[in-house]
Order: structure tokens, then sequence, then C-alpha cells
């Protein structure tokens, strides 16, 4: 157990003189025994970061703390910490057995207490009757549940997850989700798990951590991180479908100044975004919140596809200048390709964006002091 | 098969398939007979008889016995024996070395490679001027070098002294083929996952540790590989020990081969001379079967 500070964390890959900066000075605090998930697009550091962690790559600038132990310097050898890749890397030559223990053989530890843990572990997992096979007779699953065994019974201050379900099918990874987390509690470790997934990272975490281009967007738990985005990345990177943001403007009105775009007209509280007035900002409203005829402020959209996902359905629109506009609705009728409806949202649902993406203001801080009739 | 108005199929139930299957394989048949089957075979009925060539006269076994009671068969075989065991052994240490090398992250790695393909390119004939040069009494360079650093007081006839001639065909061989091991060995190495040896830093494994328990067992096979057919290569091996010492100083380096080259052509003894090769090529065999059976080389790691 460890909490894992990182302290302008920054590393440069320089291949053939050309610099390519993968992690961007990312500093933050993952607390001790907590489920921490980085999560990003591809190509957005958050495996160099984990590979930091692990040792495997070394920090062009920063420190890493596991506690107060300073570890940026300390080989992989030297730390405490387990991990999973993404390729799983069981070792072909081994069976079972031998890959959950070996960490424990190199460490020294007798036979009879190393098969004590093994069997522990594979207990656990549900492979004790893989234990004497080699991992090309096992499913992927099963191969996947394999490295969870080894990092499992090195009792590691840090376990580190690199996207280890991203080969494996749905029904596959909705179990196996439930197993990591299973052994999180168990293990009471620090967990750091890097996906590309949101739905994991939102499922399964305490804390999530947002990168974008080797920069930290954002460091939340998944519940403050859906509802207050502090950028439109983070907006539109977390949630399915992605939040819909549009253009529009701040202009001074007859009480104030309101936010008008897209032919909706959204009035702000008396004082907010006074210094504001003439400037583009975005609006942003995610998709299950906005209902079809109804609500304080509407647009017209046309719809173009329908995706029934059983109970409720995604319906992918466009407004009248081209911008997709998505919506989650159950109610379906009247809402064929082709025809326009209206998509109404409240103010509380409202999310501003500046220019420069960050976010300005929640809908839940714009509601108007006075509901007048 | 559509049955109906089917054709007739030609040359009285041979279909096109099996023709064109015969006419490939007919030819090859015949060139495997006429080059391999024959001449074995011829070799082997020759050791049957004195003076097989003139005037035949059947024998029996009686070459086999004569070679197998003559005290100087065993000294050629152990002869052979440390040759073959001898270039093997270090061709593969140094194989292994320079792929190991070779396939780390180090500078000038590309022009290594480029340059181990070099001795297995040049002729044999060219390697041996190349070592009789180096390793010559009066002018050869490795001379000049230990008796001016005082390693020696006398220059060394590397090749005609009875200490020092076996040791000197095997460094030239191992010189020409430790880049067969070298390249088996380096694209085995090449095929290794490069996680396993993150994973295995992860788990705290030292380098050692992971050459012997990551390395070592995904180069089991090519390891074996290369020491069975080397090994049987080498055992053979006639020019490198011919063009360097002719079997000599007084027959220190007469492996079987040469032992059978002068059977043949110095001695005019055919029936012996085929015997010996059946003699050899029956040991080969047996060396080989006994190999398959205690190693099984072909138990690949699956990656």
């Amino acid at each position: 157990m460890a909490t894992i500070h990182l302290e302008e964390l920054r590393k440069v890959f320089s291949v053939g003189g050309t610099d390519h900066v993968a992690v961007d000075g990312i500093s933050l605090e993952i607390p001790d025994g907590s489920f921490t998930t980085i999560v990003g697009p591809s190509g957005c550091g958050k495996t160099t970061t984990l590979r930091m962690l692990a040792g495997l790559e070394t920090p062009t600038s920063g420190r890493i703390r596991f506690d107060d132990r300073d570890v940026t310097d300390l080989r992989p050898q030297e730390r405490n910490v387990a991990m999973v890749f993404q390729s799983i890397a069981l070792y072909p030559h081994m069976t079972v057995r031998e890959n959950i223990g070996y960490a424990l053989k190199i460490d020294g530890v007798p036979k009879a207490d190393r098969d004590e843990k093994i069997e522990e572990a594979a207990e656990t997992l549900q492979i004790t009757d893989q234990l004497e096979k080699m991992p090309s007779e096992l499913s992927g699953g099963q191969q996947q549940r394999v490295a969870l065994g080894s990092a499992f019974v090195q009792d590691p201050d840090a376990l580190l997850l690199d996207e280890p379900m991203s080969d494996l099918d749905a029904k596959l990874k909705a179990e196996l989700r439930v197993e990591v987390q299973r052994l999180h509690k168990e293990l009471d470790t620090t967990v750091v798990y890097v996906t590309h997934d949101q739905t994991e990272a939102m499922t399964m975490s305490d804390h999530v951590v947002l990168l974008n281009e080797g920069r930290l967007e954002q460091f939340a738990p998944p519940t403050e991180l859906f509802d207050r985005p502090t950028s439109a990345y983070a907006a539109r990177f977390i949630g399915t479908p992605a939040t819909n943001v549009f253009e529009a403007a701040v202009e001074s009105g007859e009480s104030g100044p309101v936010v008008k775009g897209q032919g909706t007209t959204v009035r702000l509280p008396t004082g907010a975004l006074a210094d504001r007035v003439g400037e583009t900002v975005s609006l942003g409203v995610r998709p299950q919140y906005v209902t079809l005829d109804g609500g304080d402020h509407g647009l017209d959209v046309t719809v173009e596809v329908v995706e029934p996902l059983g109970t409720e359905s995604v319906v992918h629109c466009r407004t009248a200048d081209g911008t997709p506009f998505d919506v989650v609705t159950s109610d379906l009728a009247g809402v064929d390709p082709g025809e326009t409806v209206r998509a109404g949202f409240d103010t509380e649902h409202v999310y501003l964006f500046d220019a420069g993406g960050e976010t300005v203001a929640f809908g839940t801080d714009l509601r108007e002091p006075e509901e007048s009739p | 098969m559509s049955t109906g108005t089917g054709r007739r199929p030609p040359l009285g139930g041979l279909d096109g398939r099996t023709l064109l299957v015969l006419a490939c394989f007919v030819p090859l048949f015949l060139f495997f007979a006429a080059v391999w089957v024959v001449p074995i075979v011829f070799a082997l009925w020759m050791s049957f008889f004195e003076n097989p060539t003139t005037a035949a006269e059947f024998v029996g076994l009686d070459n086999y016995v004569e070679l197998l009671t003559t005290p100087r068969f065993w000294e050629f075989l152990w002869t052979s024996v440390v040759y073959a065991v001898g270039s093997t052994v270090l061709s593969l240490l140094v194989g292994l070395g320079l792929a190991l090398a070779v396939n780390r992250r180090i500078r000038g790695r590309l022009g290594l490679r480029t340059m181990m393909i070099f001795p297995y390119l040049l002729p044999t004939l060219i390697v041996i001027f190349l070592w009789t040069f180096l390793l010559d009494q009066n002018v050869g360079v490795l001379n000049q070098f230990l008796v001016e650093y005082g390693v020696v007081d006398e220059p060394i006839a590397f090749f005609s002294s009875l200490q020092w001639a076996m040791p000197s065909v095997i460094v030239a061989s191992v010189w020409k083929y430790g880049s067969f091991a070298f390249f088996i060995i380096l694209a085995r190495l090449q095929a290794i996952d490069d996680d396993l040896y993150e994973r295995a830093r992860v788990e705290g494994a030292t380098t050692w540790q992971m050459f012997r328990d990551i390395t070592l067992p995904n180069l089991r096979s090519a390891i074996l590989i290369i020491l069975l057919v080397r090994g049987i290569w080498m055992f053979n091996k006639f020019d490198i020990i011919w063009l360097s010492t002719r079997g000599g100083p007084i027959e220190a380096t007469t492996t079987l081969p040469i032992y059978v080259y002068r059977l043949t052509f110095s001695s005019v003894a055919f029936g012996r001379a085929t015997a010996l090769a059946g003699i050899m090529f029956a040991l080969l065999a047996a060396t080989a079967v006994v190999y398959f059976y205690v190693f099984q080389p072909s138990k690949e790691v699956n990656v």
C-alpha cells in the first residue's frame, strides 16, 4: 500500500532528432488504496505514465514518490510494484503455476509457501483447474486471470494494469471488470489502471485521471468528472454518446446577459458572465438530459439515424447549421430519419465553455434565483 | 466431383491431377536416384569387396572387421570427436555471445551483424590462407605479439606442432562457422517478446535470472539444432583440416574423413575406404537418433 505522488512528471522521447513530448508536467496524488484509472485517447501519454510508475521508463524530469520514498531513479526490480501488460506477457514455456509463482521464486520464497500463495490466488481467480496447463492452452480470459494472479501473489505497493482488457470481448470484459475490482478489495493495495475506454474508467474507479496530449485535463472521482467536467474535452470524452457542444455567444439582454446560439436563448442569473458579453462561447449539454419537446430551452434538429439500445435509443441529429446533436430518449413517437424535432433541455444541465474549451459555468450554478411562472 | 457427362480420364484411370503429380515427382525421383541412391548403394556394395574396382573379390564384413580392430581407427575416431565437439561447442558459444550483444541496442550493432556474414561467405581456401598467415611461425601477427609481450620465448608453429595443431584448426573452424550459430540464435532472440523481459524486471528478476529463465528456454530448440547439424557437419568436415594440416603433424589432426581420403587415394583401398564411410554413417545416424530421442529438439516453446 502506498500513496503515489507525481510531481511535475515529464517524459520526452527523441526520435530521429525530433522531440516528442509524451507526458507534459503531470502533478497529482493517487490516494493510498484507491482504484485510480488513467484514461484518455491513444497517444495521450497514459501508458508512458504507467511505465514510469513501474520504472520501465525514466522520467525526463519530475519526481515519483511512493509515500515518502522517492523511487524516481529506482530500477523496476527495486520497486515493489506488480504490472499486468496489455499483451498479457505470460512466460510461454512455463506452466500457469510457474507463471504465477515466478516473482516469488525470484524472491527466494520456499516452494511450499509459494504453492500455498499460488493456490490461494488461483482459487480467487477461479483458475485452480488450469494450474498445470501451459499458457497457450488457455483462453484469452483465462490468460488474463493468470496475469492478474501473478500480480496478486506479489503483494505489491501498487498494482499497475496497462489496458489489460483491450483484446477481450464485451462479455468477458464485463466479467473481468468485476474480478479486478474484487481483487482490489482483497489485495487492499493502490491500483492504477490504464484504459482508453471511458466506460471502464467510470465503472471501476474511485478516481479518474483524464489526460489530453500529455497534460492532466482533470483528476476527479467519476461522478464529479461526469457532472462537473472542467473543459469541453472532459465533457465530450466522458459519457456516451458524447456531450453535445454547439457555438453560442454571450449577449446583453433586458435583464442581464444571455447566451444565444442555434436559435435558443439561455437566460443567465443576474450578474453572471457580465464580463464576457460579446464573447463567443460553447454550450454543452449531455444527450441524456435532452428531451424531445420539453425543457426550458429548445432547438430544432433534423433526425439522421436512430440507434435502439433496448430500453432507450440514441437519436443522432443535426442542427440547422450541421452541428451533430445527439439525444437519448425512450419515446420514439414521431422520430424518423428526415423529420425535424425539437430538442429541449433545462438550464441546470448546461455547461458553458469559453473559446479555449475551459468550463466557465455549470448549469446547476446558473439556475434562475426566482422561478417566476 | 460432378458426374453426369464427365470427361473420361485420359490414360486409363489416371486423371490430370495424378499426371501432374507424377510429372513433377518422377524427374525429381530419378535425379535423386542418380546422384544419391545409386552412389550410396554402390559405395556400400564396394565395402564388401577386396579390390572392388579391379579384381573384385567378395570378402563379406572383412573390411569392417579389419577397420574396427585397428587401434588407429579408434585414435582417428577420438580425434574426430574432439574436433567435432570442440569446434561445434565453441562456435555455439561465440555465436551466442555475439548474438546476445547484437540483440541489445548497442552502438554499431548493424555493422557487426553485417560483418558476421563474411567469414561464412569466404571460401574455405581463403580462410585457411588467412589463418595460416595469422598463425605463421615466422611472419604471423599472433607470434609477433606473443614474443613482443614476452608470453612465449620462441614463436610457436601453430599448425605444425603436435600440441597446437588441433586447437589451431578448431579456432579457424570456429571463426568460419561461428556465424552460422550467430544468425540462427539472433533470429530466435528477435522473436522473443520484449514484454516478457519487462514483466520479469518488474517481478524483480536480475539480468542473469532473465537469461536463465526466459532467454535460454526460448533458445533451447535453436541450440539443440545447431549442436546436431553443426556437429554432424564438423564430424564430416574435410576441407578445412586437409587444407591447413593435411591431417598432420604425425596424424595429430587426422579425423575419419581424412582417413577415408588417405585410404582411397594413397592406399587405393576402396573396399576399406567405403567400409569406413559406412561406419561413419552408422555412427552419425545412431547419434542423431539418440539425440532426438533424448532432447526432443522439436519440442518448441509456444510463443
